[in-house]
């Protein structure tokens, strides 16, 4: 089944293809005296410029991207290896140099008023790595101490303007993934990582603007998974902690929003790799709901278990509750909107928060987990089965296959789960089993009276 | 145009800011090593290595783990001024550790790393010197074969001026370590 936005795009193509090709026919009806020069004229006028074809203008962009990647790594390899025989005065040259080489061409490109994709990615990229590279090597000639988590912030702040003077997408990916190494490393240390969403929030305007323009564009597609998954990452990094088990709801919030967000905005293709956010959203469902049958995550949760020492700050932990608040309202926002429009498959991903937050409480107040536990492998069974009927009813193979993995996942979990005896588990599997070959009987019952 | 313009102005000033900040950390430490003073660290170097910085010996001061009376005063994470004294040796001595700055004498501005029963671990600004990539480990492997037991021949000297440390210099066996790596490699080439 193809969108209305796939098909468009797909004619234009077309469209574009023929316009090229009478383009090329121009001059040689001029010289056989088919058309006159003017007619010519008129015709180039009234198509007005054919773009370059797709194929050719992403491989250009490509390739520039990549070859600034490999130029710059290049660069830092080079000055990491530290050439003993030079002066600090021609170390400090050097560091520079590549900056200075950065500026130059920035200089020309934005004096030029160019718009080509590949030089504004290829520059502000290059640069990016100019800014790290001079850093490095400053830190290597006067033996600075490896605070990494200082090198990262220093890199990002200097480098995150590129992103909206030259409207480039590339410094914006290298940006998400330093500010998560940032905050992977300052929590690591001892420190906190709350910095991280301000941080985060300098991108928004960037984002907005790329998904305003195509939200089904290469640029917005790859900022799309960078950004996920660097979610999924810094979330994790940033909680407090302090309240042990808080993790299960915020997570099962940040992936139903993903997904339903993704589902929302970006649902208009069917391409996997122009909807990132319901891929990481949905995988994030799965996974965690899978996790959660298991005892360990319900483990000593709750306020009974409050942490404090060095390691634990008390104004970051309110960060953690503030971060529940968000994402679960946002979460069950999303799920209204959804239960209103009756919207089955959104319901069944969006729905997973309310039960984690039914699950902790019962977890953290009665300190059993087998309710929890019981919840999620019913929820997990409830999401396959529900993808597999919704799939074969609208004929999408994609969403049967989907229901089918996530079934299989569970089935394998339950066979291998040690926790269970041999008999608890095969009396189980023989009840699923019928269950399914009952319903099957009825469907066929239902459809045979359905026919005659 | 006029978009245009103010955006060709913001990345001028950007590339200066971006120049600034690489040159600022330059001038702050050539002033630093010509103008401060000198003292020598001791210490013993172990071989690791940074992506993006390249290979250099992480540096085990002695004076890294300090032993103070008031140990319920510091905090891990605290902002402290170290105080230097030279020892009878000429080694560098943390004599004590200060939340005000100091008025006279040379301190060193610094952090608390942890407060442990052993003594209150100060995060030094110089916990590595960066070295090729192949003297790096050549350089432990030497320091392991001419230490024995408690002899430290290892030290580092800095420079201070203003509570601000740069490092200047490793020394093996009282010799820069540059010096002492060629002497080595002439040695066993001869030997050979």
């Amino acid at each position: 089944m193809k969108s209305g936005y796939e098909s468009n795009r797909r004619s234009i193509r077309v469209k574009n293809k023929y316009i090229r090709w009478l383009y090329e026919e121009l001059p040689k009806l001029i010289d056989k005296g088919v058309l006159s020069s003017e007619s010519a004229e008129k015709i180039r006028k009234y198509y007005g410029e054919v773009p370059e074809r797709s194929g050719r203008k992403i491989a250009l962009i490509v390739f520039s991207i990549l070859g600034t990647i490999l130029i710059s790594g290049g660069i830092i390899l080079l000055l990491a290896h530290n050439w003993k025989d030079l002066s600090r005065f021609t170390r400090t040259i050097l560091s520079l140099l590549p900056l200075l080489i950065g500026h130059g061409l920035g200089i020309w490109f934005l004096s030029t008023g160019r718009t080509s994709v590949a030089w504004r990615e290829g520059i502000s990229t290059f640069l990016t790595f100019a800014v790290c590279s001079a850093i490095s090597l400053i830190s290597q000639t006067y033996h600075i101490p490896g605070d990494m988590g200082a090198f990262l912030l220093t890199w990002m702040l200097l480098s995150i303007p590129l992103v909206y003077l030259f409207n480039a997408s590339l410094p914006c990916i290298i940006y998400f993934v330093g500010i998560t190494f940032w905050a992977g490393y300052e929590q690591e240390v001892g420190g906190q990582a709350l910095l991280f969403w301000p941080l985060l929030g300098l991108t928004i305007p960037h984002i907005y603007s790329a998904v305003k323009k195509n939200a089904y564009s290469g640029r917005s597609s790859l900022m799309g998974w960078t950004l996920s998954l660097c979610l999924c990452v810094a979330t994790g990094i940033t909680l407090e902690k302090a309240v042990p088990g808080l993790w299960i709801i915020v997570y099962s919030a940040l992936f139903s929003v993903m997904y339903l967000v993704g589902s929302y905005w970006f649902g208009q293709t069917h391409s996997v790799f122009q909807q990132p956010y319901q891929g990481v959203g949905a995988s994030g469902v799965v996974i965690l709901s899978l996790l959660l049958t298991y005892e360990f995550p319900w483990d000593d949760i709750g306020w009974g278990y409050y942490r404090s020492g060095f390691c634990y700050h008390p104004y970051a932990a309110w960060a953690d509750y503030l971060l529940v608040l968000i994402l679960f309202a946002a979460a069950v926002y999303l799920l209204v909107i959804s239960f209103r429009r009756k919207e089955k498959r959104r319901i069944l991903f969006g729905i997973m928060p309310v039960i984690a937050l039914f699950g902790y409480t019962l977890s953290a107040f009665s300190n059993q987990e087998i309710v929890p536990r019981l919840l999620f492998n019913l929820y997990m069974f409830s999401m396959g089965l529900g993808a597999l009927v919704l799939g074969i009813r609208t004929l999408d193979m994609g969403t049967v296959n989907g229901g089918m993995i996530i079934l299989a996942i569970l089935i394998l979990a339950r066979f291998f789960d040690v926790e269970l005896t041999f008999v608890e588990r095969g009396l189980g599997f023989i009840l699923v089993g019928a269950g399914f070959l009952v319903t099957n009987i009825i469907l066929v019952k239902k459809a045979k009276k359905g026919g005659g | 145009m006029k978009k245009t313009k103010i955006i060709f102005i913001c990345f001028l000033v950007l590339a200066i800011i971006q120049i600034a900040v690489p040159l600022s950390m330059i001038v702050r430490r050539e002033m630093t090593l010509k103008n401060g003073k000198q003292y020598k660290f001791k210490t013993a170097p172990v071989d690791p290595y940074d992506a993006f910085r390249g290979r250099y010996v992480a540096l085990n001061l002695e004076e890294g783990i300090v032993q103070v009376n008031r140990t319920g005063e510091y905090h891990r994470g605290e902002k402290v001024y170290a105080v230097l004294k030279e020892d009878e040796d000429g080694f560098a001595k943390i004599i004590d550790l200060i939340h005000e700055k100091p008025e006279s004498g040379d301190y060193i501005k610094t952090r608390i790393r942890y407060n442990t029963q052993s003594g209150i671990h100060l995060d030094l600004p110089f916990d590595r010197y960066y070295m090729n990539e192949e003297d790096a480990p050549v350089t432990e492997a030497l320091y392991l074969k001419f230490t024995r037991g408690d002899r430290r021949d290892a030290f580092i000297t800095i420079r201070v001026k203003c509570g601000f440390a740069v490092l200047e210099e490793l020394y093996i066996q009282n010799k820069p370590i540059g010096q002492f790596l060629e002497e080595e490699k002439k040695r066993q080439r001869v030997s050979k």
